[in-house]
């Protein structure tokens, strides 16, 4: 009996070397990068899905290049009432079958985002071959040109625009939203949520090679800014560069960028850059006597000095430091006032101020929490900062002839 | 009945796997729906119930030395009432059998193996059951000795790994529900804890019954705390109301780790764990089923009982439930009714009542 059970078994192994759901790469579509955009046709709201889809000999380095070599990649799009109803469009267009598994990032159209990204999250967050920690992205326009569109070098624009949101943090003015944290704002009932803006724009440096090649100006992406969505997903505005660097500080993102401070001796004309080394912000709420809240938003910074020329020759001056450091913080605290002052425009919690509220203020939170809409444009927030300076670099002094009297 | 016998150690492993195997990926989502970001002081609380559960078990246990719940029920209660309870204890062994069995290959089917069949998944796990069962009690037993580690790893790897995606605000403020929503909740989560009651079956069969209500409740409490981890990881990463949306939060938190990209899909890890304690779970209660009907018929051996049994288990889990959503209807409404409130606590503290009231206990 056992020896016929381990016969049996022996022989199970090797003729079911998989199983119902195995599949091989060579079958394979992957997708490096999807988009959603609203298509109106004859009267109705339709979603048009789009795939980027990469070629796999293409991408491997030193495979491509030269005359005749194969696409990185090529887009496919279907369209119908809900995503997977376009997805099933898709199908019939391509000869493998569609693989997300390692697609990283999401584009949503401007137009479906102001219509109500809602519909749009539900497919990725539901289906099981989608990540949670997929960016979401959404392009000014549609979301289609964007993946439509070929890098030179890096060729996929999926591919360009996930390693840039990798490390957003060598970045000014750009934060990488994952769907997860994009849900979680959702589900709140007073914060609004956020994803960075993707759009297409025309090359700032054309090279020779490309002005041979190409018919028109060579076109390129820019990712930056954010997006900010009512608190039931509806897309309300954009906030610009300087407005998202204000509420970098408040999320605890602002890392490796760059602030540019008045030279206390030349004047504008001569800025002071220094590199944000570290940034930790905390919000504290306070309750006053007619049973508002007010808040408090406590930013601590240390900064290197990156940049700094001119005639003043002031670094060997520690008191000069101090000065640096009060421009600093006056800095920071207008581009937080900025963008506070643009999301009570809006109307939209982009702080989490009132889920702050919830967090320190429990009983307070569920009387004003009716009224939070209200409320919100006009709440008072005081900002203190708190700079501090480090390094100077590997350099003192501006190279230029020593003035008299040092 | 029963000619292996266990020792004190593997005894502790084999009951850690049996509550901790599916708690944390399925409790999770329960107690969020309810209590959103508070969902992890149920899972704390719970330990409580587990903890009582265990010590009224042990001390009906110490009256008792050499039986089994089945057979001393009919000393505590008299013949009559005592074979009903016994038929009632038959049954629920054998429901909650075939519910494990139909849950984890709903869970397979779900997540990563669409296409497969479930009943594929379900006549797999049962196959290898019963290939276990057969082999004698000692041997799965020591099984268990070697998968409790790598259980615990796979869990451990999962919740450290989230720290990236974590934000500790998420689950602020804490006690944001009230005390009757909490104790309501954790005693679902006690409900998994109580499933310790499968010990009553294995007791006699403990060579050195030493410090065993020291290492039970040390279980417990290390269940505890990988639930109480579980729960604070998914809400700090997807938020209270978020996590009750998902259907296995766990398994979701294992997809959103990506450590550099080296460290990266590691719900597959998950997946090993779930199977290699859905297992040993699988072979504890399936043995309890397959004894406590011997004892409860009066047969001297149960091997026998081993294929009816396994096949009836099968058989039932095919009918249990159509979809998912039905199980979870089940754990979030019933399963407390069901379990603590009822087979694992309150009808052992009755019979430990009624036993010293009536100064039961087997004359040594």
């Amino acid at each position: 009996m056992k020896r016929c059970l381990a016969a049996i078994l022996i022989v199970l192994t090797v003729l079911t070397g998989g199983c119902w759901d195995q599949k091989e790469i060579n079958d394979l579509a992957i997708a490096v990068a999807v988009a959603s955009d609203l298509e109106n046709i004859n009267g109705h709201d339709m979603v048009r899905f789009t795939l980027q889809i990469a070629n796999p000999s293409a991408l491997v380095p030193g495979g491509g290049g030269g005359q005749g070599a194969p696409k990185a990649f090529w887009t496919v799009a279907g369209v119908g009432k809900t995503i997977r109803l376009a997805q099933t469009e898709v199908f019939n267009r391509m000869p493998k079958r569609m693989f997300l598994g390692q697609n990283r990032v999401y584009i949503i159209g401007e137009k479906a985002a102001r219509n109500g990204i809602v519909p749009l999250l539900d497919r990725p967050l539901r289906s099981r071959d989608q990540r949670e920690s997929l960016y979401i992205v959404i392009a000014r326009g549609e979301a289609k040109k964007v993946l439509e569109l070929e890098m030179p070098t890096f060729r996929a624009t999926g591919l360009a625009i996930n390693g840039m949101l990798q490390n957003d943090s060598n970045y000014n003015h750009l934060m990488g939203v994952t769907l997860t944290d994009f849900a979680y704002r959702l589900s709140t009932a007073t914060s609004s949520p956020i994803a960075p803006v993707v759009e297409v724009v025309p090359q700032s440096s054309v090279s020779v090679e490309d002005k041979k090649t190409g018919e028109s100006a060579p076109q390129t992406i820019k990712l930056s800014d954010l997006a900010v969505f009512s608190t039931d997903g509806k897309l309300l505005g954009f906030l610009n560069d300087k407005e998202t660097d204000g509420l970098l500080w408040v999320l605890n993102k602002s890392f490796n960028r760059e602030i540019a401070v008045t030279c206390p001796q030349a004047g504008p004309d001569q800025p002071v850059v220094l590199t944000v080394k570290r940034s930790q912000c905390s919000i504290e709420t306070r309750i006053d006597k007619t049973g508002q809240p007010d808040f408090i938003i406590n930013v601590r910074t240390i900064c290197d000095i990156s940049e700094h020329y001119g005639n003043h020759l002031d670094l060997l001056d520690t008191a000069y430091f101090e000065t640096l450091e009060r421009r600093a913080n006056t800095v920071i605290e207008g581009e937080i006032r900025t963008a506070l002052l643009r999301s009570q425009t809006l109307n939209a919690d982009i702080f989490e101020l009132g889920e702050e509220v919830r967090r320190q203020h429990h009983e307070v939170w569920l009387r004003i929490l009716p009224a939070w809409k209200d409320l919100y444009p006009r709440v008072k927030v005081t900002i203190k900062c708190e700079t501090g300076i480090r390094h100077r670099g590997l350099y003192i002094k501006p190279p230029t002839s020593r003035k008299e009297g040092i | 009945m029963e000619p292996g016998k266990i020792s004190n150690q593997q005894m502790t492993f084999l009951m850690t796997l049996v509550i901790l195997s599916s708690v944390v990926i399925i409790m999770p989502q329960v107690a969020a729906r309810s209590l959103e970001n508070d969902a992890w002081l149920s899972g704390a609380l719970a330990t409580v119930w587990g903890i009582m559960v265990v010590v009224v078990l042990l001390a009906l246990g110490r009256r008792f030395p050499n039986q089994t719940l089945i057979e001393y029920l009919p000393l505590i209660l008299g013949k009559p009432l005592g074979k009903v309870v016994g038929f009632m204890y038959t049954v629920w062994f054998i429901t909650i059998s075939a519910f494990i069995l139909r849950y984890f290959s709903m869970f397979l089917n779900i997540t990563i193996m669409p296409n497969t069949p479930v009943m594929v998944f379900s006549a797999t796990l049962i196959l290898l059951s019963l290939y276990a069962m057969r082999n004698g009690m000692e041997s799965w037993v020591r099984v268990s000795e070697m998968i409790l580690p790598i259980v615990i790893l796979v869990m451990l790897a999962v919740i450290i790994f989230s720290y990236g995606n974590f934000d500790p605000r998420r689950l602020l403020p804490i006690g944001e529900h009230s005390a009757g929503l909490v104790i309501a909740a954790s005693l679902t989560s006690g409900s998994w804890r109580g499933e310790i009651l499968a010990l009553t079956m294995f007791l006699p069969s403990v060579k050195n019954q030493q410090n065993i209500t020291r290492n039970l409740i040390l279980s417990v409490l290390v269940v505890g705390l990988f639930l109480t981890a579980a729960e604070i990881a998914t809400v700090g990463v997807f938020g209270g109301v978020n996590t009750g949306s998902h259907e296995f939060p766990f398994f979701s938190l294992a997809r959103m780790i990506s450590i550099g990209s080296v460290f990266d899909r590691l719900e597959i890890l998950v997946v090993l764990g779930w199977v290699l304690g859905i297992f040993i779970k699988m072979c504890a209660f399936l043995y309890s089923s397959i004894r406590a009907t011997a004892e409860l018929a009066g047969f001297d051996d149960y091997r026998f009982l081993i294929f009816p049994i396994t096949i009836l288990i099968l058989a039932l889990s095919d009918n249990m439930m159509e979809n998912i959503a039905e199980g979870v209807a089940f754990l979030s409404d019933i399963w407390a009714g069901y379990g603590l409130l009822t087979f694992e606590l309150v009808i052992p503290i009755l019979l430990l009542l009624v036993a010293v009231i009536r100064n039961k206990r087997t004359v040594q």
